[in-house]
């Protein structure tokens, strides 16, 4: 039964839209420009005729130490790759904004992070990652204007407004309008929905460094018809009232409704909608809860995409490093799709009996696609009327290998005989016509880079579907930030 | 016919009285604790009759049923006599045996000592490729405190070492995870038997649905009659058990309120006990607090 995903093939065909996009449809078109830190892009959208690709660095380190050494990189056979550099010239190396003009296919740096003195008095870069993005147009703007979520290394989150994709000015408020020692250090994400704009706080810094990228002190949402001024206002209660709630992951608009989606590693996610009408806070009603009840096996709602008339969420399980779920498993993504009038069909994933009947994958599909080691359903976009799901792969920091004496030794020698047989750089682009029937784009990932483990953000236009990869590395590292270009051979650019 | 179905738990999981309703489903039958694939053989299997003679009574109930009509003392024996005129004769056969008894009726069977045997899992997807499997859960301080009462109940010896939660509750559940893992989606299912003994006519369908089998009322109703089971009560003088004694006492589906109960603090009966930080990561995957 595991690993029973179909065979790649060529590419699906829809009577409306013609071919999907087949692996051999893409091409790498950025790496190296971004600056040695990048090994992400976590906020990618089309915008005023070019892909904006927000990016952003690793951490300087986890639970507050620096992680930045002066030392040779590796690569993970141990071999010295190269220099990384001092630690105080990696600091300056901070979040940047880049623009590609497919038509001419030039890069330009649009935005990069100014630099600051850090709380232990050092100059370094002050963000870190932009993390959220959305094309709103509020009482202060002549026009649509993209509005990006910057999450900072150290200190609060700012949001830049960009009237054209390349000039950029930070709007007023910086950590929401939050008192100054509010740690609120990034974004998730932003959502416009009827007139506002909706966002939740997520992850904690501790000083230096990062103490928790997904995790908040504020697991609520909050909106504001006028981004650049701020005047932002709670309009949720914090953790939807359940404390076990511990960041809103996801927030997006359907069907005239908002939705967010909790992180809930004690119970698995919940799903929660409101008409956004009237007083704040809204009404919110719980639509799905337990992770689709599957437990906190399904612990963290990584993406929500509304496509044909139904809201589709992709599970995973946050990677916590120390004592969290992810020191069990492997627990592969599942995928759902929420309809209009809130019934649910589990899409792909495991049977199982809820409140709501019984749940059969509609697709016929197990849990990660029948892949036992995808992390998570980590991205999803829509491209010429089809809808991919990009993937996370687990095997490459095999967290679940750790400490398993519970495990009888024929299942642990089963996982580690598994892992042993990853291909350093596979991931999965799936995609699918109907968001029943899914087909595999690829599983060995784009272009063979061994630092590739997942597919963080995926980006549709008018031009084709843009791929970025997530590296375990920055270049420094042997990593390394890519993007991928999907289009038809018969689509011309200009 | 429809697929055999095992119910998978440890013992005091609800398995007899889950497997009484689901029996008592027009296209199937629930069995008595036969406890056939402890063994790969008769002989191999009486090993543990040694041990506890009880664990031949479902069995022997099962084939005086199915197989000679009755459940009375004469069948009885007779069932024992032919098990034991034929040692070497596999349990998978005696398993088809009845099998063929009860058809067009399919099987259900929920002898909990599958899951402290090593190989009795691997022996029923052997014997039965095609067979179900119902992961069936329970609290793990209501699995061990009510191991704990049965074991005050009916033994004698109060000096047996003390119930450890890993032993009775965490391990038989990782076997049972380890094995489903090789078992396609379609064939398994995992459910809270607090949900099911609380909401029996919401969940009761969709077991009904997931096997396959004819959903109207007139199907569903019978369900919620396990005492109905011929197995539901004890057995002749010389096969008196089979099945779990609470059950065997009182049969009937009663309503169900699941007690609030914590993975937190100790055992009632040995303050020095208490759950692993391993037993607990499990019990919150199986939905509990």
């Amino acid at each position: 039964m595991l690993n029973n995903y179909p065979e790649p093939q060529s590419p699906p065909s829809d009577s409306t839209h013609g071919k999907a996009l087949g692996i051999d449809d893409f091409r790498e078109v950025g790496r190296g420009c971004f600056n040695a830190s990048i090994r992400t892009s976590q906020a990618m959208i089309w915008f005023g005729d070019a892909l904006i690709v927000g990016t952003g660095r690793r951490p300087l380190g986890f639970l507050g130490r620096y992680a930045a050494r002066n030392k040779f990189a590796t690569d993970r056979e141990g071999s010295e790759i190269g220099f990384v550099g001092r630690v105080e010239e990696q600091g300056k190396d901070g979040a940047q904004v880049w623009r590609f003009d497919p038509y001419k296919l030039d890069w330009s740096l649009v935005y990069e992070s100014p630099l600051g003195v850090g709380r232990d008095g050092k100059e370094r870069a002050r963000d870190r990652s932009i993390r959220a993005s959305t094309v709103f147009q509020g009482p202060s703007d002549d026009h649509p204007c993209l509005y990006l979520g910057v999450g900072s290394l150290e200190r609060q989150v700012v949001i830049l407004r960009s009237p054209d994709g390349i000039n950029y000015a930070e709007c007023t408020e910086k950590g929401l309008g939050l008192s100054g020692d509010a740690d609120v250090p990034s974004l998730r994400c932003l959502c416009s929905h009827g007139g506002r704009v909706y966002t939740s706080p997520t992850g904690k810094n501790l000083d230096r460094g990062m103490l928790d990228d997904n995790l908040t002190d504020f697991p609520m949402i909050f909106a504001t018809n006028d981004p650049w001024r701020g005047h932002w206002e709670m309009v949720s209660e914090p953790g939807f009232g359940d404390p076990t709630n511990l960041s809103v992951n996801e927030i997006a608009s359907f069907n005239g409704y908002l939705y967010a989606a909790t992180l809930n590693p004690q119970h698995g996610f919940q799903v929660w909608k409101t008409d956004a009408r009237g007083a704040s806070p809204y009404r919110w009603k719980k639509i799905i809860d337990c992770g689709a009840w599957r437990g906190p096996a399904s612990s963290v709602p990584a993406s929500l995409f509304a496509y044909r008339n139904a809201l589709y969420l992709g599970s995973g399980i946050q990677r916590q490093g120390r004592d969290g779920h992810d020191r069990y498993g492997p627990f592969p993504g599942e995928l759902i799709r929420i309809h209009p009038d809130d019934s649910w069909d589990l899409v792909v994933g495991d049977t199982r009996p809820t409140p709501h009947g019984l749940k059969r994958p509609i697709s016929g599909l197990a849990a990660g696609f029948g892949d036992l080691f995808t992390h998570a359903f980590w991205r999803m976009s829509e491209y010429d009327g089809y809808l991919y799901l990009g993937t996370s792969d687990w095997r490459f920091l095999p967290t679940y290998l750790r400490n398993r004496d519970e495990l009888s030794p024929a299942c642990l020698a089963y996982l580690k005989s598994e892992t042993e047989k990853y291909i350093k750089g596979s991931f999965s682009l799936w995609c699918s016509a109907d968001g029943i029937r899914w087909h595999p784009v690829t599983r060995t990932g784009f272009g063979g880079n061994p630092n590739n483990y997942g597919i963080r953000e995926l980006t549709s236009s008018p031009v084709g579907l843009f791929v970025a990869p997530t590296a375990t590395q920055p270049r420094t590292g042997g990593g390394g930030l890519e993007i991928w270009w999907g289009n038809k051979k018969n689509v011309k650019i200009i | 016919m429809s697929d055999p179905l095992f119910i998978l738990a440890p013992p005091r999981s609800y398995t007899s009285v889950v497997c009484g309703m689901i029996g008592q489903h027009p296209e199937m039958l629930g069995l008595p604790e036969i406890n056939l694939f402890a063994g790969d053989d008769y002989q191999h299997l009486s090993r543990w009759y040694r041990i506890r003679p009880r664990f031949q009574h479902g069995l022997l109930r099962a084939i005086a049923e199915l197989g000679l009509g009755e459940q009375n003392e004469a069948n009885i024996e007779a069932a024992r006599h032919w098990l034991e005129e034929n040692p070497k004769l596999e349990t998978k056969a005696i398993y088809q045996d009845l099998a063929n008894w009860a058809a067009p009726r399919s099987l259900v069977d929920k002898s909990p000592i599958y899951v402290y045997d090593a190989f009795a899992l691997d022996r029923i997807d052997r014997a039965c490729p095609r067979a179900r499997y119902l992961h069936l859960l329970r609290h793990p301080r209501g699995t061990c405190e009510s191991i704990q009462a049965l074991r005050r109940e009916h033994s004698n010896n109060t000096n047996f070492p003390p119930l450890d939660p890993e032993t009775s509750w965490l391990k038989p559940h990782l076997r049972i995870l380890e094995f489903l893992e090789t078992i396609p989606t379609y064939r398994k299912i995992r459910i809270r038997g607090e949900d099911l003994l609380e909401k029996p006519a919401c969940y009761l369908p969709q077991i009904v649905d997931w096997l396959g089998l004819d959903s109207s009322p007139a199907s569903i109703e019978p369900m919620f009659h396990p005492e109905r089971s011929p197995f539901a009560c004890n057995g002749p003088p010389n096969a008196r058990f089979g099945n779990d004694p609470g059950f065997l006492n009182e049969p009937r589906l009663r309503p169900y309120r699941a007690p609030a109960l914590s993975l937190e603090g100790p055992m009632s009966w040995d303050s020095r006990i208490s759950f692993s930080n391993t037993l607990k990561h499990y019990a919150l995957f199986f939905g509990y607090d």
